[in-house]
Parts: structure tokens; sequence; C-alpha cells
């Protein structure tokens, strides 16, 4: 090991800490933001009474619901019922907050960047440099990817974690010693490998495109054009396996109109039902982390990631129209020389990850929108849905992903030929 | 320095998992409740999907998660539900037959596994970038060539597995 | 009867109609997040039908009933003179009047000394203006925030009809 794989490391280590403080935060203001979102579909005003007394009628449209909800859940009645396995009764919501937040270990949240400063010998480095004696840090190249973990495999694993997923609920049904809570874990087991296929190949179709099951790649192939104008997202190339994917991920979160597991009209509450204070509160925020989970990875295979579309590292660039624009050509970037070229690519990182934050919130809008717009589907009707109309669907997806994959291969010169860029 | 201090961190980690591993499939085996037990022994399918990862085989690692934890554990968990899971705690004299059997078995695979490991050798950690046999590239570059003819023909299995669920599955309708 | 006619084919194809309810709600969200300024209580688009309220009063009838109050003369006492036409007429019989005799100006005149009014009893109905023959009860307080600790708070007398 040596110190420029230390800082990677730390580095990764550090953004899986910035990951998990963004999700979980953003996870906390959708517990509000749904209610508040749906409120405002509906034409009512929603919660905003919460007040935190130290000013006068300052109530931030209700943000401090987060804080109430908080406290309140934190001080209820921790109850657990008499015939439980009190065991995997508490760990079931554990495992369900736990592994929901895994996933975000393989999400590239921003393009990669370079530091190009200079060498640093160890010597200049405080404490950690004695152990490291007549090394350098390569700070005159240095790249930094905004991802936890470059996974080869990163969509199985984020598929793995889904499938696991069932475990919690599983388990939350099992222990509770409740028919209903039991039901429900029942209906989410074989809902979720109903669909757990369908979602499989419905991916498919994405890394056949961009020929990798790794994200970083396939975000980033996804920056190319199509006619040199089209952005190549995964929504141009395979709009027929993202609808597949989105329906099929909504199943696999729980999420109306398949919360068949929690069909408050029937079983009351499914499978938390018997949970009640910081437990239950666990089960909603880990619904709620599934959920971004979601946003980021329609994001991440099918609307370009943190793709900005014809904007990159090296300028502004519109093939077909004969667009092109270097950031080098700033007069004032070419002031400054590589001190420039550095803050442009860091303010180009910037706005990659705030494009990618910007899409996963759109998303998560979506959702909350298609939560309170249809209603749950009958059981039966989720069954025949996933295994007659989804999965036939997802196989003849793969077929037309091949063809356009062959289709690609063929004519992309004389595409370029004929439209003369 | 820097190879022994990697070595070290493997050697941690792998004999970490694997007795993870153990405990879990001991668990699995002397748990009363069937659900216990199943549950127990997806943790075990994770464990053993954490040693595939560290022998540098991510494909295998995650879809030994997808597919044995994933789906086929659920399915099993599932079943087991369905069938009361209260009457079917174990115990009783006509088991002592079959524990005779399965204490030997295990008895036999250990000290298979014993005389595997004595010959093994010292087995040296490489980092996980250095060697890509693992990836789904490899793998699926290994099926498609080497290993074509068993692939098909396990294929073709898997299809007369599938005919043969749908025509058990299939409603008879002659016989009503 | 009315016979059932088919279910066309694209609402059978089930994703068409669901973007159309997704349009609809849609709209709704961004008329009413994009209609109205919360910091100014200001609604700047018509559409928006929510009011704010407590924030911002909802508009209320001059014809609406709510809780009841006495007309006063010009030194300030009620113009009830204790006829017991409210209390007859009221249809809950909510209202308990107790006269009463007062001097003034050398003039005997009947009062109430008690006029309590149950609100819990109420039926808001309006009779009671109705019967009134010296246009001494009104229900025009358009006051319907009415919130006590105590049920018996609710037990308004002549102090509280007068205010």
């Amino acid at each position: 090991m040596n110190l420029d794989a230390l800082l990677t490391l730390k580095l990764q280590c550090l953004w899986a800490l910035v990951a998990f403080g963004a999700v979980s935060s953003l996870a906390g203001l959708l517990t509000w933001g749904e209610r508040k979102q749906v409120s405002l579909i509906q034409d009512r005003i929603g919660p905003n009474r919460a007040n935190l007394r130290f000013i006068r009628n300052w109530r931030l449209f209700g943000l401090f619901h987060i804080i109430a909800d908080a406290v309140k859940s934190m001080t209820k009645e921790d109850f657990v019922p008499a015939g439980a396995y009190k065991w995997m009764h508490l760990l079931a919501p554990l495992i369900s907050l736990g592994v929901s937040f895994i996933a975000f270990a393989v999400v590239p949240f921003a393009g990669p960047f370079t530091i190009r400063w200079r060498d640093v010998p160890a010597v200049e480095i405080p404490l950690l440099g004695q152990f490291f004696p007549g090394q350098t840090l390569h700070l005159s190249h240095f790249p930094v990817s905004f991802q936890a973990a470059d996974l080869n495999v990163g969509i199985l694993f984020v598929l793995a974690v889904g499938a696991f997923l069932v475990y919690g609920v599983l388990m939350a049904g099992f222990a509770s010693n409740n028919k209903f809570s039991f039901l429900g874990a029942m209906r989410a087991a074989s809902q979720m490998f109903s669909y757990e296929i369908a979602l499989g190949l419905s991916i498919i179709g994405v890394i056949l495109i961009y020929n990798s099951t790794n994200l970083s790649v396939i975000v980033e192939r996804q920056g190319a054009l199509i006619f040199g104008i089209i952005p190549k997202w995964g929504i141009v190339t395979q709009p027929l396996a993202f609808i597949l994917f989105f329906t099929c991920g909504l199943m696999e979160i729980k999420r109306i109109p398949f919360d068949a597991p929690e069909g408050e009209s029937e079983i009351v509450a499914g499978y938390f039902l018997e949970y009640s204070g910081a437990k239950f509160m666990m089960f909603l925020f880990s619904e709620y982390v599934e959920l971004i989970m979601l946003a980021a990875m329609c994001a991440v295979l099918f609307f370009g990631g943190w793709q900005i579309p014809f904007v990159s590292q090296a300028g502004i660039s519109i093939p077909l129209l004969h667009v092109q624009f270097a950031w080098t050509d700033l007069p004032w970037v070419a002031a400054h020389k590589a001190l420039g070229i550095e803050l442009v690519n860091l303010a180009v990182v910037l706005a990659q990850a705030g494009f990618f934050a910007f899409k996963v919130v759109a998303f998560c809008w979506i959702m909350v929108t298609v939560r309170w717009t249809f209603p749950r589907f009958r059981y039966d009707q989720i069954m025949r849905l996933g295994w007659r109309r989804i999965l036939p669907l997802s196989m003849v997806n793969i077929v037309l992903a091949v063809g356009i994959v062959l289709v690609e291969d063929k004519f992309k010169p004389v595409i370029q030929k004929v439209l003369g860029y | 320095m820097e190879g022994n201090a990697l070595n070290l961190i493997y050697q941690i980690s792998f004999f970490g998992i694997a007795a993870f591993a153990v405990v879990a499939a001991l668990v699995v085996v002397s748990a009363k409740n069937p659900v216990v037990s199943a549950i127990w022994l997806a943790v075990c399918f994770i464990a053993v999907a954490g040693i595939y990862a560290l022998l540098k085989a991510p494909f295998l690692a995650m879809v030994q998660i997808l597919v044995y934890a994933g789906a086929i554990m659920v399915l099993f968990v599932m079943i087991m539900m369905l069938m009361d899971p209260g009457k079917m705690e174990a115990g009783g004299a006509g088991q002592k037959v079959v524990r005779a059997f399965a204490a030997a078995a295990g008895a036999v695979v250990t000290v298979v596994l014993l005389v595997l490991a004595s010959t093994a050798g010292n087995y040296k950690w490489t980092a996980w970038s250095e060697v890509p046999v693992g990836t789904s590239e490899a793998i699926g570059r290994l099926l498609f060539t080497r290993y074509l003819l068993p692939f098909e023909v396990l294929s073709l299995l898997l299809l007369a597995a599938v005919v043969a669920a749908i025509y058990l599955a299939r409603r008879r309708e002659a016989s009503k | 009867m009315l016979k059932k006619k088919p279910t066309p084919n694209w609402v059978r194809l089930y994703l068409p109609e669901l973007l159309r309810g997704f349009y609809i709600t849609s709209k709704h969200f961004w008329i009413n997040l994009l209609g109205f300024i919360p910091g100014l209580d200001r609604v700047i688009k018509k559409e928006v039908v929510t009011y704010q309220w407590p924030e911002v009063e909802r508009p209320i009838s001059d014809r609406w009933r709510g809780k009841h109050r006495h007309n006063r003369r010009e030194d300030g006492s009620t113009k009830c003179v204790a006829c017991y036409c409210c209390s007859t007429v009221c249809p809950a019989q909510c209202i308990t009047i107790e006269a009463g005799e007062t001097r003034e100006d050398a003039v005997t005149e009947k009062v109430p000394t008690r006029f309590d009014i149950n609100l819990f009893e109420c039926v808001y109905c309006g009779m009671c203006v109705e019967a009134c023959p010296c246009d001494a009860i009104y229900m025009d307080t358009k006051e319907m925030r009415m919130c006590e600790y105590t049920p018996d708070k609710f037990v308004i007398g002549l102090k509280e009809l007068l205010k």
C-alpha cells in the first residue's frame, strides 16, 4: 500500500460518509416533503403548525415537523408483542434500514475529477508521512472519483441489495406473531421474487447498449451524442426498458400502486403492524431511502446520471450544429492557465453533482405524485401484471436492445457521413 | 512491508468471514424453528459471497447473493411460512437414524476438507484489481468459448425443468 | 336499463389513463405551489381555492348564523325585555330567561336578570332572532372558533352576550 492508494481509500471513506449524510437528510426531508406535496395535490395546506417557539410564528412551512416526528417516535413506548421472536423483532427494522443504505456505495454522484497540483514528498505530510519514508504523493495528476466503491459489477450489486431488502420485511412479518403481519410478509415475498426477474431482465438491455456492468462506465458512455445532437441517455435508447424498470422498481420498494404488503384496507398495516416508536420510524425511513435509491438508479441508468447534455470537462460541443466551445477559450481561463482550468473543472464537477441531485429529486417528486394518483392493485392483478405482461415485455426488450446494438455498429459511420459532422 | 500489510488484512478478513459462515451454518442445523434456520442459511450464503469477493470474483459474489440469498432462500422461507412453522419443530424418535447419517456425512466432509487444506500450502493474497478473472467480462468470455458446450447443455436441462414445471402446474381438465 | 359500454382499447392499455391521472394531480400541485406566496399570504392565481386558514380568514356571508349577541341601547344596557318569545320558539330549548324589574327615570321596566344560552344545545336555527319583537338578539358575530377548556364555559350569560 502506498501513499496514493491510502489517499484514495481515505477519499472513498469520506465520500461514503458524505453520500450517507446527503441521502439520509434527503430521506428526512422527504418525510415532510411527501406530506406537503400530497396536501398541495389535494388542495390542502398540509403540516405547517410545528413551531420552535423561540422565534414567534417562525414555522418554515412546517419543516420543524421532521424534528417533532423524530422526538415523538423516540419517546413513544417500544412495544414488543407477547408471542414475538424478540431478537428477530429487533433485527428486522435494523436490517431494513441498514441494507437500504448500502446500495448507494456504487452510485456515481459526479464525474471524475483530476487534481493537478504538484507532487508532495512524504516528509511534508504531517503525522502520516513518517510511515512512508522516501515516497511521494502524486498530486500532480491525481484522479478523484465521486463514488464510494467503483465496483466492476455495480448493477448486480444494486440488484443483490434489492433482493436482500425483502429479508427485513420477511423477518418483521414472521417475528411479530400476528396474522396480518404474516400475510403482509408473504405478499411482500411473493411479489418481490415475481418482479425481481423482470427487474434484472429490463436492465440487461442497458448493459448491452453501454457494454458494461460498471455504473460509472455506463454513466460516462451516456455522455455520447446520437446523430450529434441527441444525448445518448438510456431513456432515448431504451424507452421500454425504462417503463419496465420503473414499474418493477416501484414494486421492489413496495410503493403504491404495488403496496399490497401493507395494504391498509385489508391487512391493517401489513408487516410493520406490530411496530411502534423508533422501530416503526426505522421502517418508514428505510422506505424513503429505498425511494431515493430507485430515483438514483433511474437517473443513473436512464437519464445520464451526472451527465449534463453537451457539457463536459473540455467544453460545450454539439457536433451536428457545429457548435464547439472549449473552456480554455474563455479569456479568464486562458489568462490563469493551470489554475483557471482546475477551477473550471471543479465548477463543472459541482454542476454535474447538482444536476444529478436535481434528477434524483425530480424522480422522488414523480414517485410521490404516482403514489397519490394511482389506486392500489389487487394482489392477483399484481401477479398477472408481473408474470404475463412485464416479464415477456422485458424479454422482447432484450431482443430490441440487441437489434439497436447491431444497427449502431453497422450504420454509425454512414449516418455520420450523411449528416456531415 | 506493503505486501505483508495487505496480506494481513486479507488474512484477517478471510478468517473473520469464514468463522462467521461456519457459525451461521451451525445455527442453521441446530435451530429448532425451520424459519430461523432458513434465515441463518441466508446469512451463511452472504458470508460465502464475501469469501468469493475476497477471492477476486465479484461477479460470482453478487450472483451468489442475488440468486441464493435473494431468490431461492426467499422462496424457501415463504413455502415454510405457508406450511405453519409451529408444527414443524424438530424432534421425535424417527429422526434418530437421520441424525446419525448426517453426523457421519459431516465427519467425512470434514476429513476431506482437512486433507485438502493441508495440501493447499501457503496461499498469497494479491490485490483485487491485479487479477481480473472474476469479472463479468472474463466469465462471459469463458462461458462462450471454452465452456460453451457445458453451458448449452445446462440451459437445455433448465429448459426441460421449465417444461416439466409447466406440465405439473397445468390445470387438468380431463380429471374434472 | 343503462347498457354498459365495452371499455375502449386505449383505456385497456392502461398507460395513457395513468398519464392522464398523473397530469391532473401534478396540475393541482403546480397551481397550488406557484399560485400562492407563503410569506405574504397572497394568492396570485385565481385557480387556487385553498384558504390559508387560520392565517387568512375565510370570508363569511352576512347571513351566516354564529354565536349570539344582544343589541344594546344607547346607555349600554340590553334591549331585551324578557318577553320569553325566543325561549318559547327555540326548538332546542337552550335559552333560560329569568325576568326582573328595574327603575329607570321613574319608569318600571321588565329586564332579564338572567339570560343563558347553552351553545352545546343550540342548533343555530336563527328562530330566536326571527321571534324577537324588540330587535334584541342577533347571531351575526361571525365567530366560529369557540374553544374552551371546560364545558360550563359554553353556557353564555348576559355579560358574554353584551360584549
